[in-house]
């Protein structure tokens, strides 16, 4: 194992690929695939073998890539991640995580990657909708799991979905069955963490939606206060026609926690995905939704805020590819930047060829609120059509002073008002959240951190 | 005025340059509770700067004189503290603020002074009443407070949400910068009312208008005509029916020589 991982090591390193080994080489890497590496029937020991493979030979990005230019990886590659210690296997109390478990969802918690809790009680059509870890659905429904699986987040050069692959283990199933309406919401709440070693997760979560079906599915992101890990998600989407997801995905970190998140999203004829991309990061953060609008009257709105301080990393990525015409797309992503945070929004918007009456926006609004906070944004059209509507803009700004000193003229006091302007701003994004419950987390949230609350709680 | 009462504002040669350009050339102004005074002036002569600057906004430098509230000296306090202590700005260019709901800003704002004179902060159905009462005084639509602060709202709107601020945070010194520019006639009246709603032993108005008009509804008890940064003439409403007749040519800021 540990001569063909120094072999790939010396590959990437004498290729000058752009790639990265990581500095304690591949073992643990190995090491934790080897964990899994056994389980599942064959097709899915070949998928992790496969993203093995890919991963060894790709390493990790770094900036000389032009998708990795502002995301410096080193705090990945030079971690020793390990696999999560297999924890004992008593009642979790979910008490602790109270303010994250949102009434009138049906939800399933992970902690460390595993499933802890399950509940569907809620779901007012158990019948028309299967919520499973992926693990019970590979027993249940493997066909389904199979055709999805991997389909909507091929390999290509990304490492991370290769790393991801490899270390596949469990993460969320949610099917809902053609014309289904489904009216309860689903959560799926996700604990990283352990204090005693880093860890790396890498959940696989898919979700498959009918002909005509409806949901709104929200991914919460959080971890145990002071521990040290590494998420590297992929979530898959494939929505029949006419099908309408609500995807809310709220990742709330902080001190030594690394977070990648890859969203792809296969929309079918008539389809419609709304995704919110709410960030408050740890150490360092990426967030990717990648959507393809593959038929006439496909639509997607992504909507994306992050709020960021301290040192914080954080980047989004969206690439909307308008592969039919008459597919619309609209793009709305806000930052908030303090201390010495860096964020990063990158948003590419792809019109193929043929692709007639494709209409897309694009916009990207800062708010910087200090020297030293910075912004690399980059909005992109790429456009191979003709009798197209594309925009796209960005914008980088400061707290308007006028604004401040109308509400302080008025007896707010300097701080209170400058938070409410902050509040001001993200509110664009925050109330166009689906479920109240969520919304009111979020504002919670966003008052918490605003308030300049220590990092640890 | 019984002369041993202690004014409410007091401004002494005040002097005030923005950029290093002199704007206001040696003010003096007294004004003690109960009385309405107005400033006319024209175009470009220094009355916003004056707002401004006893509102407390930054970017103005007062490189001469004094200004005392209630013996206080204003200057040294923080546009907030101002605020607390009951002045108030009804602003010429009333601020959007996107994404902030005005029913949030008042309750905010409400709250802010509240707990300066001492009291809690008020019930969510006084509140409710509270505003809907007011509202319904200075004919603001309830529609208009479920909106973001002045967002898209119309000049004449923009103006009657000042108003609307004014009657709710009830300011012992309120300084009415324009209300009434951009009114229409019925709006003027509910100026004129909610002014004079605060016209009391407790409280005193400083009205800057160009309209002779205000004047009539409000009837202060001084007028003061400020010509390039002075103060050139004082006198009662008379003056103002006088300006309108005249004009303000033949008002020449005085001694502007010795500024040299
Ligand atoms: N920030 C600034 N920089 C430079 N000059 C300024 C600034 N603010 C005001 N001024 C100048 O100061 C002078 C007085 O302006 P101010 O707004 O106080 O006038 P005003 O009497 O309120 O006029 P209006 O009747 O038009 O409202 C004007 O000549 C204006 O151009
Ligand atoms: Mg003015």
């Amino acid at each position: 194992m540990s001569t063909r991982a120094s072999a790939a090591t010396a590959r990437a390193l004498s290729r000058d690929s752009g790639f990265v080994p990581p500095l304690h080489g591949f073992a643990s890497y190995e090491s934790a695939a080897a964990q899994f590496a056994a389980s599942g029937p064959a097709w899915l020991r070949q998928l992790r073998a496969a993203g093995l493979e890919t991963f060894r030979q790709l390493g990790f990005p770094t900036t000389r890539i032009e998708d990795w230019k502002y995301s410096d990886t080193t705090p990945i590659v030079r971690e020793l991640f390990q696999p999560p210690l297999p924890s004992p296997e008593t009642q979790v109390d979910l008490g602790l995580w109270k303010p994250w478990l949102y009434s009138e969802c049906a939800r399933l918690v992970f902690i460390q990657g595993r499933l802890v809790a399950s509940e569907v009680a809620a779901l007012a059509q158990p019948d028309q909708v299967t919520l499973l870890s992926l693990q019970d659905a590979l027993a249940k429904e493997e066909s389904y799991v199979r055709r999805v699986l991997g389909a909507c987040a091929p390999l290509n050069e990304r490492s991370f979905t290769a790393l991801n692959l490899a270390l596949l283990h469990d993460g969320a199933w949610v099917r809902v069955v053609p014309g289904t309406r489904l009216t309860t919401p689903i959560q799926l709440l996700f604990v990283g963490g352990s204090v005693e070693r880093p860890s790396i997760l890498c959940p696989r979560n898919l979700i498959v939606l009918g002909d005509v079906a409806e949901a709104t599915v929200i991914e919460c992101w959080i971890g145990q206060s002071g521990a040290s890990f590494f998420t590297n998600e992929v979530t898959e989407v494939v929505l029949g026609e006419e099908a309408h997801l609500t995807h809310l995905r709220i990742v709330e970190e902080r001190g030594a926690m690394l977070h990648l998140g890859l969203t792809t999203v296969q929309q079918s004829r008539g389809s419609t995905y709304r995704s919110q991309v709410v960030t408050f990061p740890g150490q360092w953060t990426r967030v990717e939704v990648l959507t393809r609008l593959e038929a006439q009257g496909a639509t997607a709105f992504l909507d994306g805020l992050f709020v960021a301080n301290d040192n914080s990393f954080v980047d989004h990525h969206t690439a909307v590819d308008h592969v039919h015409g008459g597919t619309t797309s609209r793009q709305l992503y806000k930052g908030v930047l303090d201390g010495a945070a860096h964020g990063v929004f990158n948003g590419k918007v792809f019109v193929r060829p043929g692709a007639l009456k494709s209409d897309a926006q694009q916009m990207n609004k800062n708010l910087l609120l200090s020297d030293n906070a910075e912004i690399d944004t980059k909005p992109q059209l790429e456009i191979f059509a003709d009798d197209v509507k594309c925009s796209h803009g960005a914008t980088i700004g400061r707290l308007d002073d006028n604004a401040l000193f109308y509400l302080r003229a008025r007896g707010v006091p300097a701080d209170e008002a400058r938070r409410l302007l902050i509040y001001g701003f993200a509110n664009e994004i925050v109330e166009r959240v689906p479920l109240e419950i969520a919304e009111r987390s979020l504002r919670a949230i966003l008052q918490r951190r605003l308030a300049g609350a220590p990092q640890e709680d | 005025m019984s002369m041993s009462k202690q004014p409410l504002l007091e401004i002494r040669n005040l002097h005030v340059s923005v950029d290093g350009t002199p704007i206001l050339r040696g003010i003096d102004l007294l004004i003690h509770r109960g009385e309405v005074h107005a400033i006319m002036g024209p175009n470009g002569s220094g009355k916003s700067t004056l707002c401004y600057v006893l509102a407390g906004r930054e970017g103005y430098t007062v490189t001469k004189g004094q200004v005392l509230y209630e013996g206080r000296n204003l200057l040294e306090m923080s546009p907030e503290e101002r605020a607390h202590a009951g002045l108030f700005l009804a602003f010429q260019y009333p601020v959007e603020i996107p994404g902030v709901g005005n029913m949030y800003f008042l309750r905010t704002a409400l709250n802010a002074i509240r707990k300066h004179r001492g009291l809690e902060p008020i019930d969510a159905m006084d509140f409710l009443q509270l505003v809907r009462e007011k509202a319904k005084l200075v004919g603001i639509d309830e529609r208009l407070l479920k909106r973001s602060v002045n967002e898209g709202f119309s000049g004449g709107e923009k103006k009657r949400n000042e108003v609307l601020q004014m009657a709710i945070l009830e300011p012992t010194l309120a300084i009415l910068d324009e209300t009434d520019s951009g009114l229409d006639i019925d709006a003027l009246r509910i100026v004129a009312d909610g002014v004079n709603a605060l016209r009391n032993e407790q409280h005193a108005v400083l009205a800057i208008t160009h309209y002779q008009r205000l004047l009539e509804y409000l009837v202060p008890d001084y007028v003061h005509v400020l010509v390039g940064g002075q103060i050139v003439r004082s006198g009662g409403p008379e003056l103002a029916a006088e300006l309108e007749r005249r004009g303000y040519a033949d008002l020449e800021p005085q001694a502007t020589a010795t500024l040299q």
